[in-house]
């Protein structure tokens, strides 16, 4: 295989890894944010 | 140069291709009743919890900052949707398939502009402390009531003509991958206009981060899906190859790819800077956000995604070539793929991720432009201000409005070169302004309205001069010629604007004295139209 594609294979699987390990966090954490920013809202008369 | 070796998966008659990936029967419809009822359960879900949240908008600032209190996994969820759309993974994915490994080369850029953006807090934390909606606003602060009128006349107009190519390309993307044909396009993009107009409409930024964040959940799990896909179809020595053989050194090194070169990666890297803290869908995030530290973290933590955001969609765009060959539509040829191999059930989960993807960048940069075309020129029009009701109309109409030219023009364009150049020379329209204004307004004290004008109006000029005379090439002589190569307008924007505000407030300090904001540690009232705003700065420091 070329050495240029083995490298950007390379990139592109770290890439990869760190957005979707990134999106997974984001989705668990985020329903906490969620809540807190509706419960706030509706405390606040909205 | 000869066509690269096909895979064994495409190659017709072969028994062990999955369900829809003979090429023969690309042209029939791929969705199966698992795939409709994924589909249409999740469009139910969606725009059901865009209207109820609703209840929630009561202000102003509720209806288009969310009330400030977004902290930071809502905020990287909701940026990061806002940031990738189909018209993301349509022109990344044509990217791979005309340049082949070197187009890799953006997504590094781009984590770094916004990485550099996150890290050191450049211009969206004086601005989240000026409590701004809009960038514009910030125009009047530090300039003129006028500049912010010409700054948000350019924001409009780029922004819009940004805009106009998304609805096509969503339409060209799900009509492949469904299987429907391009007679499909047409009733495919309406009713993703009418869906999304929706519930911004009546929701606005509340609708917008709560089914972001949905979107960008089911989006992640459709690239996942999707990359998965194509990893088990492809033999990854065959994409090398294809590479190699299609694009030769230029596949593989941007530096000596035709389409690249060092001109074209200083532009993407300054615009993505400028873009990264001052187009307004993303800005508007920071803006949001509860604090201006948790601003700076959420521009932070997306950055890190911006890499896997290009190279992904890329990669199949790469794929693509390799198992279809070079004989495909660019535009067409990556969702056709997706649309060939993706498993039943799963290209339900897949089109749904791809819809939320565009309906959470819809839902955004319509919010984002219908607000701007509000508060930063129609009111400016006006002598007296608008009541938060009527504003709060007004950005419901223009996004109405702007729904409908969507329509339009994305039927009636033909986007010059390709879909990613298009985008990054309208959005240079005002980025490349706007860098020049903002930046010099915050951090440099002799910024007046003379270099604010001379900014705005050079920024906005190499991109529409190649915009217009890219139309008619053969009426351009050849001295000027230079300005219909995307890469060179591109830059030269960028350069133009920050000469202009240099030269332009140089040049008149002594008629225009600079208005200096809050040069020492005191709390100051300043006033934006009718609202009387508190800022606090440090000692020494000129917002």
């Amino acid at each position: 295989m070329n050495t240029g594609a083995i490298v950007w294979l390379i990139i592109f699987c770290v890439s990869a890894i760190v957005f979707f390990v990134i999106a997974g966090v984001v989705a668990v954490k985020g329903i906490g944010d969620l809540r807190i920013l509706l419960r706030h809202s509706r405390d606040d008369g909205a | 140069m000869a066509a690269p070796r096909c895979s064994k998966a495409v190659q017709p008659d072969h028994e062990g291709w999955p369900r829809r990936a003979h090429p023969d029967k690309l042209d029939h419809v791929n969705f199966s009743s698992l795939d409709w009822t994924i589909l249409i359960v999740y469009l139910t879900v969606t725009i059901a919890i865009g209207i109820w949240v609703k209840r929630y908008v009561e202000s102003l600032s509720g209806y288009l900052v969310a009330g400030r209190r977004i902290k930071v996994s809502l905020g990287v969820a909701t940026f990061a949707a806002t940031e990738i759309g189909t018209i993301t993974f349509m022109y990344f994915g044509e990217l791979g398939y005309v340049s082949g490994f070197s187009c890799f080369v953006i997504g590094i850029l781009i984590m770094f502009a916004y990485m550099i953006v996150g890290k050191t807090g450049f211009i969206i934390v004086p601005l989240r402390k000026l409590r701004v909606m809009t960038i514009p606003e910030f125009y009047e602060l530090r300039y003129s009531r006028r500049v912010r009128l010409l700054g948000g006349v350019l924001l409009f107009l780029g922004g819009v003509l940004n805009m106009g190519i998304f609805l096509k390309f969503d339409g060209i993307f799900l009509s492949e991958v469904i299987g429907f044909g391009p007679q499909a396009i047409t009733i495919i993009m309406f009713v993703m206009v009418l869906i999304v107009v929706t519930y911004t409409v009546l929701g606005g930024m509340f609708s917008v981060v709560v089914t972001d964040f949905i979107q960008f959940v089911v989006l992640s799990m459709g690239m996942l899906v999707a990359t998965v896909a194509v990893l088990l179809q492809l033999d990854l020595v065959q994409l090398s190859t294809a590479v190699s053989q299609q694009y030769g050194e230029g596949g593989f090194n941007p530096l000596v790819n035709s389409r690249f070169g060092w001109m074209f990666i200083v532009w993407i890297f300054v615009s993505n800077l400028a873009a990264g803290a001052l187009w307004q869908p993303g800005t508007s995030k920071a803006l949001a956000s509860e604090s201006p530290e948790v601003a700076k973290k959420v521009f932070f933590y997306t950055s890190l995604t911006f890499a896997g955001r290009a190279m992904v969609p890329m990669f199949w765009g790469i794929a693509a070539l390799a198992l279809l060959g070079p004989g495909e539509s660019s535009t067409s040829a990556m969702p056709k793929l997706l649309g060939a191999l993706t498993p039943r059930g799963f290209l339900g989960l897949l089109v749904a991720g791809m819809l939320a993807a565009s309906m959470s960048t819809y839902s955004s940069y319509l919010l984002a432009w219908s607000s701007v075309a509000t508060r930063d020129v129609v009111a400016c029009l006006r002598r007296n201000d608008l009541s938060p009701r009527t504003q709060i109309w007004l950005t419901r109409s223009f996004a109405v409005s702007i729904g409908c030219f969507l329509l339009v023009f994305g039927l009636w364009y033909q986007i010059p070169d390709t879909a990613f150049q298009y985008l990054f020379i309208t959005g240079a329209m005002y980025t490349a302004g706007a860098l020049g204004c903002v930046a010099a307004g915050i951090y440099w004290r002799k910024a007046n309205n003379a270099g604010a004008y001379c900014s705005l109006t050079l920024g906005a000029l190499a991109p529409a001069g190649f915009l217009i005379l890219e139309k008619f090439p053969e009426l351009v002589p050849s001295w000027l010629a230079f300005v219909t190569d995307v890469n060179v307008s591109g830059l030269l924007s960028f350069v133009l604007a920050i000469t202009g505000m240099v030269m332009g407030s140089l040049l008149t300090q002594k008629f225009l004295p600079p208005k200096v904001l809050c040069t020492d540690g005191e709390l100051q009232d300043l006033e934006v139209g009718s609202r009387s705003i508190l800022i606090q700065e440090k000692p020494k420091e000129t917002v």
